[in-house]
Parts: C-alpha cells; structure tokens; sequence
C-alpha cells in the first residue's frame, strides 16, 4: 500500500510578494522623483520645449496656426498652452516603465515594454495636448471637462490597456 | 619638552625651506616668460581698445548698411602684443603687409593692403579705408584681415593672424525691397460676431535703394474670403485703393524708405458660424530688379504672430462664454489622478502574477 500527499502550493508565493513591494518602491520612487522634477521644473525646459514644438506642428498640420514661445503654445487669439513638467506624461510613463521592469518577464520583453511605454505614452499625451489646445480655443467652456474629466480617464485606462497588452502577450511570450 | 620643540624647529625649517621653493619657480617662470617675450612678435587683433593707449573702439565698420556703390569705412588695428619687435628668421627688423578682404581670404575678395614697415612691441598701427560697394553683390559680406599672410614676421603665435570684424556689412540693391503687414480690428471692439464690420490696416513699406514705381497691373490686391464681403470703403496714404467686387486693390509709388498705409472695410457674413476662423493675406506685386516690371510677390505678414508672411485671422465668436484667455498649463494627471493609476496598475501588476502562477500551477 502505498500513500501519496499532496501539499497544495498557495495562490500567492512569497516571490511574489517581494515583487510587489518592490514595484511599490519603485512607484514611490517615481512620484518622489517627480516630485522634485515638478519643483525644479527648469531642468526639463528643453523637454518641455520639444514638446511644445511637435505639438504646434501637429495641431499646424490639422490647420491650426500656432506658433510656439519657449515651452508655450500660442493661438493666434489669446489662448495658450504652457507645456511645464507635469503635462509631459512624465509620471505616467515612469509608472509604466517601472510595471515592466518589476513584472516577471524576458530582457527582451522588457525592453520592448519600456519603449511601448515611452511611445504610447508620448503619442496619447500629443494627442491630449493637441485635442485640448482645439477646444481652448473653439469650446471654451468644455475646457475643464475635457481635461479633468475625459483626458485624465482617457490617459489612466489607455495606460492600463497598454500595460495588461503587454503583460498578456508580450512578457507572456517571452517569460523569464 | 626639548623633543616638542626639536619638532617645532624642523617644521619651521621645512616651511620655510616650501616657501624659497616656490618663490624660486615662480621667479624662473617669469623670467622664461620674460625671454620668451622679448624674442618674438606677437601681432593680433584687439577686440577692444581697452588694452590699448587709445582707449577706443579698434575694429569698427560704418555704416552697416548701404546701397550698392556707396562706401563704407573700415577701421582695422593690429597690436604686437609682445614685448619685441616685428623680425623675420634671421632677427632682422622685418615689415609685414596687412591685406582686408570681404568673405574670402582670395585675391578675387581683396579690398586693400597695407605694408606695415615694423612694429616695435607693445605698440599698435590703426588702418582706416573706404570702400566702395560698386560690383559688390547685393546681400550680407563680411570683412576679414589679415596680419602677415606671407610670414615674414616670426611670432609667439602665428596662429591668430586672421581676424573675421564683428560687425557685417549688408549691400542692397538699387531696387525696391518690399515688406508688408497687415492688421485688424473690430470696429466695434470685442469678439467678432456676425455682422461685424472689420477695419483692415495694410501698411507696405519700401526697404530698399530705389523707388517702387507704378507699374503696369495692381501693386497690391487682397481678395476676401468666405466669411466676409467687402463693403466698398478703401482708402489709401497715397496711390489709388479701389474695391472691385470682393478684392481690394492698390496702384501708386513707394518712394525709397518710405510706406503707403492701405485702409479697407469688410463685414462679416451673417450666417458666420461660431468658432469659425477667417483667414486673408494681401500681396504686394513688386519689381525686384527695378526694370518697370512688377515680377516678385509678398504675402503680407500678421505682426501679432511670431510667424513670418502668415495671414491675418480671427475667429467668430457667438457663445456669450468668455474665452480662454492667458496661458494656461494642463497636467496630464491630477495629483489624485495619479494616486487612482498607481492603485490600478499594482492591482492589475498583482492580478497578472497571480494568473500567470495559477496558469504555471496547472500546466
């Protein structure tokens, strides 16, 4: 006769855990770190000032007429956008960057993830900067909506949609 | 008691012994300096007068600006700044030419040459000259010099013998050069609604060395966009303004330096629609060449902008929302924002660990 035991592993391990902790470390070390970008925001002024520059472009190319002052996008009106530190998407991309290289996953997996992040990151926030520079200046009065409600929405679940994408099929794909 | 002051003694002696030291190799530095100094010339140009006697401006080009054919002045100093005198290889005095050219250093760019018969050290020779800028293509030159361009001098340094002046120099042609701008105002102030009546401001202005004459077809004409019909009201500083239709037109002389100021009337259709943004640009029909023919075109410029030749706009406004107005800065995440991502995404982070081990568990 013989007796087999079956000792069930648990859901969570403990490598996991200690993953966890320390992408909360890194997140804080992201939001503290942009903490002190936001306080020192000349340090990124040529950041900023590329943005502002491709965003002008981009509007331009959809018949818009702006023109840019630094990191400031101007409208021919009276309207403008002052690009500072934190519109750049900085933190968002830092947290992304920082979810891939926590998540279990391949060397390459990781370096295709932190340049989706980097990408997507940038090409939503032109997007947002673009779409809210067009309705500061024809709907005014949408103005706060569209930025506090629909962009920041818009930005949180496009982040998260690209994450879980690349979490799903790419580190997926390539686990370490 | 007698060892600390043994030790005391030594350290004394020590530090004096540091200092003769470095009074010696400071000393024999000079004095190599000093031989060096006064073995060999050293010709340059000053940028200022500051180290010299004179106190006064050295490299100077007056004026900056002229039509083709008039002169310029042109002041240029060489300094020896060493303390011996201009030789040549064999120690004997020796003179040096100072050549000036404009943009290149070629025989086809030289304007004049000096031969300087020496210099003793310390000293300095001003050149002064006029220039005549006929045969000289119109546009922007600049003045060089040249210290001894054939070596007959030996120096310290033979390396900053060629000097570019500060200021360049900008020959235009003799023929008009035309800017124009155009501006706009609502006549009775505030946004612009439907039915408004805009005053147009056009003010053209001749930069250059010629007259721009009336020549055969319109010097200048703005046709007005959709959005807006002209009410027939022109008028002009001088020359004729005259509607006809929708475009306005201009036919007159601008004298050398001088502007004509073009004022019209439009109004803005009835059925303009909020937020829509009415565009124009006049052009100005000029003779380039100052041949009685009108061959080059200038768009006029919207000075409120910082973009070069860009029509003038506004836009309709209905709504009685106030405008944005001033600068304003959009974060991409509100500090709560950010809080409400950093929760998602370490959920989502422990829910991807969590299927992942789940699907490792049962394969």
């Amino acid at each position: 006769m013989t007796t087999t035991s079956h000792s069930k592993k648990p859901l969570v391990q403990r490598t996991d855990v200690l993953r966890i902790l320390l992408f909360i470390i890194l997140l804080a070390a992201v939001a503290a770190g942009m903490t002190f970008l936001i306080n020192h925001d000349s340090a990124l002024s040529t950041f900023q000032r590329g943005i502002a520059t491709i965003t002008s472009h981009v509007i331009n190319l959809f018949g818009g007429r702006t023109s840019v002052s630094g990191n400031v996008i101007q409208s021919p009106g009276s309207f403008a956008i002052s690009v500072v530190t934190a519109c750049t998407g900085l933190f968002t991309t830092g947290v992304f960057i920082v979810a891939v290289l926590a998540f279990p996953a391949g060397l390459l997996a990781k370096l295709i993830g932190v340049f989706m992040g980097a990408t997507g990151v940038f090409l939503i926030n032109l997007l947002r900067l673009g779409s809210l520079f067009f309705v500061g200046v024809h709907f005014p009065d949408l103005f706060d909506r569209m930025h506090l409600l629909v962009w920041q929405s818009l930005v949180i679940v496009l982040a998260l949609f690209l994450w879980l994408l690349w979490a799903k099929v790419v580190a997926h794909a390539h686990r370490s | 008691m007698l060892q600390k002051r043994k030790r005391e003694r030594i350290a004394l002696q020590l530090a004096l012994g540091a200092s003769v030291l470095v009074i010696l190799v400071t000393l024999s530095t000079f004095v190599a300096a000093a031989d060096d100094c006064g073995k060999n010339a050293e010709l340059w140009f000053p940028a200022d007068g500051t180290s010299l006697d004179s106190g006064v401006s050295v490299q100077e080009i007056t004026p900056s600006s002229v039509c083709q054919g008039e002169t310029i002045g042109i002041t240029v100093t060489v300094d020896n700044m060493s303390c011996g005198p201009t030789t040549n290889s064999q120690g004997d005095p020796a003179g040096f030419d100072l050549m000036i050219y404009y943009d290149q250093y070629d025989s086809a760019h030289l304007i004049d040459t000096l031969h300087v018969p020496g210099l003793d050290g310390c000293e300095h020779i001003t050149h002064t000259l006029t220039w005549s800028t006929s045969g000289i293509e119109p546009g922007t030159h600049s003045i060089l010099a040249w210290a001894d361009p054939h070596n007959t001098v030996v120096e310290l340094n033979e390396a900053n013998n060629k000097y570019t002046m500060p200021t360049q120099i900008v020959v235009y042609p003799y023929a008009p050069v035309i800017d124009a701008t155009k501006t706009y105002s609502d006549v009775n102030g505030g946004d612009v609604k439907p039915d408004d009546t805009i005053q147009y401001t056009v003010v053209i202005t001749n930069n250059g060395c010629a007259d721009q004459t009336d020549n055969a077809g319109h010097e200048f004409s703005d046709a007005l966009p959709a959005g807006l019909y002209a009410t027939g009201a022109a008028d002009a500083s001088s020359g004729t303004a005259a509607v006809d239709g929708e475009t306005i037109y201009w036919d007159g002389v601008i004298t050398s330096g001088d502007s004509v100021t073009i004022t019209f009337v439009a109004k803005v259709n009835s059925d303009a629609e909020d937020g829509q943004e009415i565009c124009n640009q006049g052009h100005v029909h000029w003779d380039s060449n100052a041949d009685g023919t009108n061959d080059a075109d200038e768009p006029t410029d919207d000075p409120s902008t910082a973009i070069d030749d860009d029509p003038t706009c506004f836009t309709v406004r209905i709504s009685d929302e106030p405008a944005l107005v001033g600068t304003i800065d959009a974060p991409t995440l509100s500090e709560w924002a950010q809080i409400t991502l950093s929760i998602l995404i370490v959920l989502s982070f422990a829910a991807m660990l969590i299927t992942r081990r789940k699907e490792k568990s049962a394969s």
